[in-house]
């Protein structure tokens, strides 16, 4: 399974006691499931509706409702299932919610879009996001350190550049380079991996 | 659920293969052009993925997502599910308070009794009460503190009447001309007004509504300062909406919501309790739901946190009520209300004040019940409060 490749988060799959700890009410396994997975589910569920603060609530509403439930949980994919399923159903009733507004308000509020409903759509694109992000973390040291501070801090070629002390083509041409191995790296196996989760949860 | 296409297990990496720039076999191919065909928001994600900007396009936003605060809200959430018994702790701790309340006021009796000398110290200070000003379209003013029930204004064909404290309008058809008439609460003072469409509006202390003496336009238009509760006329031929001038635009259609606009507060708070609005602040806007506030800051940044509707509207039905508010916050409220200055002086410590209090009592006998180590209050002349350790 990836991870986001910005905390290090695979403690929770070196940790075979992280599920159980939780279940039995651990605040810090909770908070390593958490970092796990919030900003996937922020990214998902925004994506879905289209409000940074409105997906954040959506999501802690969905931790809060299964650290409720924690004692049910087993299986790392059985919490990823409820955090996934809880969020897309409270992005359901939001956009239900706000279809009904629309139509008594279309004098008032015209948003101009129609509900973006495709759920799996997001999923996927979700699920892409964190094996891209994941990958990061299997180049090369230097190639991953220009591709974060590139795309994850948005720093321009030219800081980068000084910051390594190389030239600014130089450091566009190992860009490039590691985008292009970032592309290569992934393999049927983790793909195989995220289907699989992916299945489970559309089916529910 | 109800998925928008049977997904295929390929999905993820014939995407993941779109998105390198990688040739898809013809299988792939395949199944691409069926989960495309499937939905007009697959071919929206697909263009996405393969654009060339994402995911670039999304991480500013990705990496914006704070942990800390989201940690922070998840666990409000948890302690807020725990209600039952906090509940009933605090239902606890507002009885003690109006006892505590109750007791000080039969103890400051004792005193004034005993202890002449004391008395003089402890001078009181009335509550509020119900009044307030109306200015009328002609510029002039009639205070609403003393009259009896009957017409107040009569303005080209529109009556203004007070009836049991509450101002309402009664237009007989011949409104033609736009007067617009204001409503204004000093510290110290709140009103009850029926706007001319019969939508219902609260000021509380220090705050004020302008609105025409009909609603003869395509839309219905007010400006407000301060705080003000609004149980809006469901109209769906004419929208409402509340200008914070500078500041704030609330639309809604038919819907209840309070809105703080207090000058002195650190944010312009709309809380809706029914129906739906829009909040729009320096260009960004948001759709509130029911149970939620629209925190506006002072950069005109809109932030939605859910609310204690009780808690919000507390003011309108005669009563404080504080949750872990700030003393700075109890004071400015009490400042309001009561019409008093307040004075700290140095080493007050940062306290923090739960409880539910009549608005009805003197400051005195509030001041009882606000009790907490290390802060204390004197009341001294020219409706000076001082707060000191």
């Amino acid at each position: 399974m990836a991870n986001n490749g910005i905390s290090d988060t695979n403690q929770l799959y070196n940790d075979p006691n992280i599920i159980s700890r939780f279940s039995q009410g651990d605040d810090a396994a909770f908070r390593i499931i958490f970092n796990e997975q919030l900003r996937p589910l922020c990214y998902f569920a925004h994506k879905l509706i289209g409000q940074k603060e409105e997906a954040e609530d959506i999501v802690s509403t969905a931790f809060a409702s299964l650290w409720e439930r924690r004692q049910q949980f087993s299986h790392f994919n059985a919490i990823k299932s409820f955090l996934y399923i809880a969020v897309r159903n409270h992005c359901y009733d939001l956009l239900k919610h706000r279809n009904v507004v629309n139509k008594a308000e279309d004098v008032l509020i015209s948003t101009g879009t129609t509900p973006d409903i495709a759920v799996d759509a997001r999923l996927l694109q979700t699920e892409l996001l964190q094996i891209i992000l994941g990958e990061l973390n299997n180049l090369p040291e230097r190639s991953r350190q220009i591709l974060e501070w590139s795309f994850l801090e948005e720093k321009k070629t030219s800081e980068i550049a000084e910051l390594l002390s190389l030239s600014e083509a130089h450091v566009r041409m190992e860009k490039s380079r590691a985008l292009f191995q970032l592309r290569k790296l992934l393999n049927d196996k983790q793909l195989l991996e995220v289907v699989l989760l992916l299945l489970a949860i559309l089916k529910k | 659920m109800q998925p928008t296409s049977e997904i295929s297990p390929l999905l993820v990496r014939i995407l993941y293969k779109c998105w390198s720039g990688a040739v898809l076999n013809s299988d792939e191919q395949q199944a691409l052009n069926e989960w495309l065909a499937a939905t007009p928001q697959n071919k929206v994600v697909y263009d996405e993925i393969v654009s060339g900007q994402w995911p670039v396009s999304d991480l500013q936003y990705y990496n914006s997502i704070s942990y800390n605060d989201n940690w922070d809200r998840v666990q409000q959430k948890i302690a807020g599910k725990e209600r039952p018994v906090k509940r009933l702790r605090f239902w606890w701790a507002a009885a003690a308070v109006i006892l505590m309340l109750l007791g000080g006021v039969w103890f400051w009796k004792q005193q004034t009794q005993l202890k002449p000398e004391k008395a003089v110290q402890l001078a009181d200070i009335a509550p509020g009460t119900q009044g307030a000003i109306l200015t009328l379209g002609d510029g002039s003013t009639v205070v609403l503190d003393s009259l009896r029930n009957g017409e107040v204004a009569n303005q080209q064909g529109v009556k203004a009447v007070l009836l049991n404290g509450k101002l309402l309008y009664e237009n007989n058809g011949s409104a033609n001309t736009i007067v617009y008439n204001s409503m204004t609460t000093p510290r110290g003072r709140q009103f009850h007004l029926v706007l001319p469409d019969g939508s219902q509006v609260w000021l509380n202390a220090q705050s004020s509504i302008r609105y025409p003496t009909a609603f003869t336009g395509k839309d219905r238009r007010v400006d407000i300062s301060g705080e003000v509760y609004f149980e809006v006329k469901k109209d769906e031929q004419k929208p409402f909406f509340v200008n914070v001038p500078g500041r704030a635009e609330i639309a809604v259609l038919g819907t209840d919501f309070n809105i703080k606009a207090y000058t002195e507060e650190p944010y312009l708070n709309t809380t809706l309790v029914n129906g739906a609005v829009k909040v729009v602040a320096k260009g960004q806007s948001t759709i509130l739901r029911p149970g939620y506030t629209a925190q506006i800051g002072e950069q005109g940044n809109i932030k939605v946190v859910s609310a204690d509707t009780e808690q919000v509207l507390a003011w309108k039905n005669g009563a404080f009520y504080f949750d872990g508010a700030t003393l700075q916050e109890v004071m400015r409220e009490l400042s309001r209300w009561y019409d008093i200055e307040v004075v700290y002086e140095p080493g007050v410590p940062d306290t923090r004040f739960g409880g539910k209090i009549s608005r009805d009592v003197n400051l005195a006998g509030l001041l009882r019940g606000l009790q907490a180590t290390g802060v204390h209050y004197r009341i001294e002349q020219g409706r000076k409060l001082v707060v000191y350790k």
